[in-house]
C-alpha cells in the first residue's frame, strides 16, 4: 500500500505537466511574434516618413535637379508651388536618372546616402492619369535578400496636371 | 467503494474543465492589434483629396460622381483593393435639386420650362420638379413650392416637420384675404394694417421693385440676394434666322446664327447667337441689332445693367443681372404685408415704401435664419408672359431655400474614414463649400 501511488496522483501529475508546458510554450512563442510585429510597425513608420519627405520636401538645394553634383538632400516637391502632394515631373525624372545612371549599385547607394536610409529602399513612381499607366521613376538595388518588407503607396499630383502613385518599399536585411 | 471511485473521477473531470476555462480566461490567445488599416485609408483619403485639388479637378469631381469614380478606379483600383468610396458636398446647391411643387400640372410644366436647368460657376444644376400635396409632402425633395392661395391651417405639423429636415418652403401667393395662423407663424408675415395701423400702410406710386441690400452675410436675405445677382439666367434660342445687323456693327462671319427672346420688365428683346461665340442684341429703338457681345461683356437693356455670362453653343446664353437691378413692379394690388417681427431686413424686394411711413412695401419676404422660407407676390397670372428676371428671382429663392447637404454612395461600412476639404470657387458667384470623401472597407 505504501509503495503504491494512486491513479489520482498520476492523473493530477499529467494535468499539471500539460498545463505548465502549455503555458511555457505559449510564452516562448509570444516574444518573437511580438518583436516581429513591432519591427513591421517601425518599417511602416519609416516608409511613411520617406514618402512624406519625397512628396512634401523640395530637397536641398530646392533646384537640385538642375544642379545634381551639389545635391545635399533629395525631395520631389515642386519648389515653386510649395504645396503638399504636388511634385515636380522634372525632379522625378532627375531622381530616376540619378538612381539608374551606373551599371552597378553605386548610383543607388548614392541615393540612399542622400536620403539617409540604412537598409535600402525601393521607389516606384507611376503616372496613372495616362492609359496604360507609365513608370516615371524606378529606384531599387540590383539584388536584395530581405527578412521583412513593407510597402506604402501614396497618391500625388504632378505639376503638369497629371497624377501618380508613389510606392515605397523598405525592409530589414 | 464503487461509489467513492465514481466521485473521484467526477471531481477530476470537473477540475480539468475548470482548469481549461481558467487557462482560457487568464491566458487568452495573443493577437497584435495595430490600427494600420485605419491609418491606411485615412492617409489615402487625404492624399486623394489633395491630389484632386492640386490637379484642379476637385471642383468638377465634387459634383460629378461618375468622374470621381473614374478617377478613383485609376488611383486606387477599388476592385483589387476592396475599397469603396462615397462623397458629398455641403454648404452649396446640390447637382440635382428636387422641387416638390404643390401646384397644377400646367404650373409644374411652366416651372420646368423656365428653370429646369441652370448653370452656375460653370456647373449645371438640374431642378427636378415633382408634384406633391401638403399631406403628405414629398419627403425626398429639397424645397417645397406652394403655388396659389391655400389655407395652410391643417398642414402646420407637416410643414414644420418638412422644415426640420433641412428643407425650405417658398410660397407664391396673392394673399388678398386674411392670413391664417400657419402663414403668419411659418412665413413670419402679417398684414401691415395689423402691425402699424391702416393709415401707415397706403401703397405708394412706385412703378419699380428694388432690392434691399444685405449688410452682412448673416442677414436673412443675403443668400437669395447673392444668387439673383450672380447666377446667370439661361435663355434658350428658338430658331435659326439671319442676323439683322446694323451696318456699323462687326458682321457675324458664321452661318450658325440662332435667334431667341430675352424678356425683362415686360419687354421683349431679341438676340442672336453667332457661331456659339458671340451674341448680338437688339436693345430696342431700331429694327436691327445694335450691340455685339462676347462672354464677360456688360451691357444695358431698358436702363438695367446686365452681363453676358456664357454662350452655350447655339442652344442658350446666360445673362446675369448686376447690382442695382429693378423689376417692373409685380406686387399684386391690395397685398399689404410686412415681416411679423417688424424686421425690415427680411424684405428682399420692395415696391418703395408704404405711404406716410419709411417701412418698405414688401414684394418678397424671407423668414428663418438661413432664408429657407419665403413668400413672393404672385407674378404668374399669365404663365406665358412671365419675365426672365422673375423666373430667375424664383430660381434664386428656391435654390437659397433648398437643402444643401448632398451625399452620394453608401455609409454603413465595417471600417471607414471621411476626409473633409473646404473648397472655394468664384466664376459667376463666390461659393465656399465642403467636400467630403469617404473611403472604407465593406468586409
Amino acid at each position: 500500500m505504501k509503495a503504491q501511488l494512486s491513479y489520482d496522483f498520476y492523473f493530477s501529475l499529467i494535468v499539471f505537466v500539460i498545463f505548465v508546458s502549455s503555458l511555457f510554450f505559449r510564452l516562448i512563442t509570444l516574444l518573437p511574434f511580438y518583436s516581429d510585429e513591432v519591427n513591421v510597425q517601425r518599417l511602416r513608420s519609416e516608409a511613411y516618413q520617406i514618402s512624406q519627405i519625397l512628396i512634401n520636401d523640395a530637397g536641398h538645394p530646392g533646384n537640385w535637379h538642375t544642379d545634381m553634383p551639389n545635391a545635399k538632400r533629395l525631395g520631389l516637391a515642386d519648389e515653386t508651388a510649395n504645396k503638399t502632394n504636388l511634385i515636380s515631373r522634372a525632379k522625378a525624372k532627375a531622381f530616376n536618372g540619378l538612381c539608374n545612371s551606373a551599371p552597378d549599385d553605386s548610383d543607388y547607394k548614392k541615393v540612399i546616402e542622400l536620403m539617409d536610409i540604412k537598409d535600402g529602399f525601393l521607389l516606384q513612381l507611376t503616372d496613372k492619369s495616362s492609359a496604360p499607366a507609365q513608370s516615371v521613376a524606378l529606384c531599387s538595388p540590383q539584388e536584395v535578400s530581405v527578412k521583412t518588407r513593407v510597402n506604402i503607396t501614396r497618391i500625388v499630383a504632378f505639376d503638369d496636371g497629371a497624377f501618380a502613385e508613389l510606392s515605397i518599399n523598405v525592409w530589414d536585411k | 467503494m464503487k461509489q467513492k471511485a465514481f466521485v473521484t473521477i467526477l471531481e477530476m473531470i470537473v477540475v480539468i474543465a475548470m482548469l481549461i476555462v481558467a487557462y482560457g480566461v487568464f491566458f487568452p490567445g495573443f493577437s497584435y492589434q495595430n490600427r494600420w488599416g485605419d491609418a491606411f485609408i485615412s492617409l489615402k483619403g487625404r492624399d486623394l483629396t489633395l491630389t484632386l485639388d492640386r490637379t484642379g479637378d476637385l471642383y468638377r469631381f465634387s459634383f460629378d460622381d461618375n468622374s470621381l469614380r473614374a478617377f478613383l478606379d485609376k488611383a486606387v483600383p477599388t476592385k483589387s483593393t476592396n475599397l469603396v468610396h462615397w462623397s458629398g458636398t455641403s454648404g452649396t446647391v446640390k447637382p440635382v435639386v428636387t422641387i416638390a411643387c404643390d401646384c397644377t400640372e400646367e404650373q409644374k410644366n411652366a416651372l420646368i420650362s423656365w428653370i429646369g436647368k441652370i448653370r452656375v460657376n460653370n456647373r449645371d444644376v438640374d431642378l427636378d420638379v415633382v408634384s406633391t400635396g401638403l399631406d403628405p409632402i414629398y419627403s425626398a425633395s429639397d424645397v417645397l413650392l406652394i403655388w396659389g392661395n391655400k389655407d395652410l391651417t391643417n398642414f402646420e405639423r407637416n410643414l414644420k416637420n418638412y422644415l426640420k429636415s433641412g428643407n425650405g418652403i417658398i410660397e407664391i401667393m396673392g394673399l388678398k384675404g386674411d392670413l391664417d395662423v400657419v402663414q403668419e407663424g411659418i412665413f413670419g408675415i402679417d398684414k401691415c394694417g395689423n402691425l402699424f395701423g391702416a393709415p401707415s400702410c397706403g401703397i405708394g406710386g412706385e412703378k419699380e421693385d428694388s432690392f434691399m441690400k444685405p449688410d452682412k452675410v448673416t442677414d436673412t436675405i443675403y443668400t437669395s440676394h447673392k444668387y439673383f445677382h450672380h447666377m446667370p439666367m439661361p435663355v434658350r434660342t428658338i430658331t435659326t434666322t439671319p442676323i439683322p445687323i446694323e451696318p456699323s456693327l462687326d458682321p457675324c462671319t458664321s452661318l450658325d446664327t440662332y435667334m431667341g427672346v430675352f424678356r425683362i420688365r415686360g419687354k421683349d428683346f431679341g438676340f442672336w447667337t453667332c457661331g456659339g461665340e458671340s451674341a448680338y442684341f437688339d436693345t430696342g429703338g431700331s429694327p436691327s441689332v445694335d450691340i455685339k457681345l462676347i462672354p464677360g461683356d456688360t451691357f444695358s437693356l431698358d436702363g438695367q445693367n446686365l452681363l453676358l455670362s456664357y454662350i452655350d453653343g447655339n442652344v442658350k446664353i446666360g445673362i446675369a443681372f448686376l447690382e442695382g437691378y429693378k423689376f417692373k413692379d409685380f406686387l399684386e394690388g391690395g397685398v399689404k404685408l410686412y415681416p411679423k417681427d417688424r424686421d425690415k431686413s427680411k424684405v428682399l424686394l420692395s415696391k418703395g415704401n408704404y405711404a406716410n411711413s419709411d417701412n418698405p412695401t414688401p414684394v418678397v419676404i424671407l423668414n428663418g435664419t438661413s432664408s429657407n422660407v419665403a413668400w413672393i407676390s404672385d407674378f404668374t397670372k399669365d404663365l406665358g408672359k412671365v419675365d426672365d428676371d422673375q423666373k430667375l428671382l424664383l430660381a434664386s429663392l428656391l435654390l437659397s431655400a433648398s437643402d444643401k447637404r448632398h451625399v452620394s454612395g453608401l455609409g454603413n461600412l465595417r471600417l471607414g474614414h471621411l476626409t473633409s476639404y473646404v473648397n472655394v470657387v468664384n466664376q459667376d458667384m463666390y461659393e465656399i463649400y465642403r467636400f467630403d470623401l469617404g473611403l472604407g472597407f465593406p468586409f
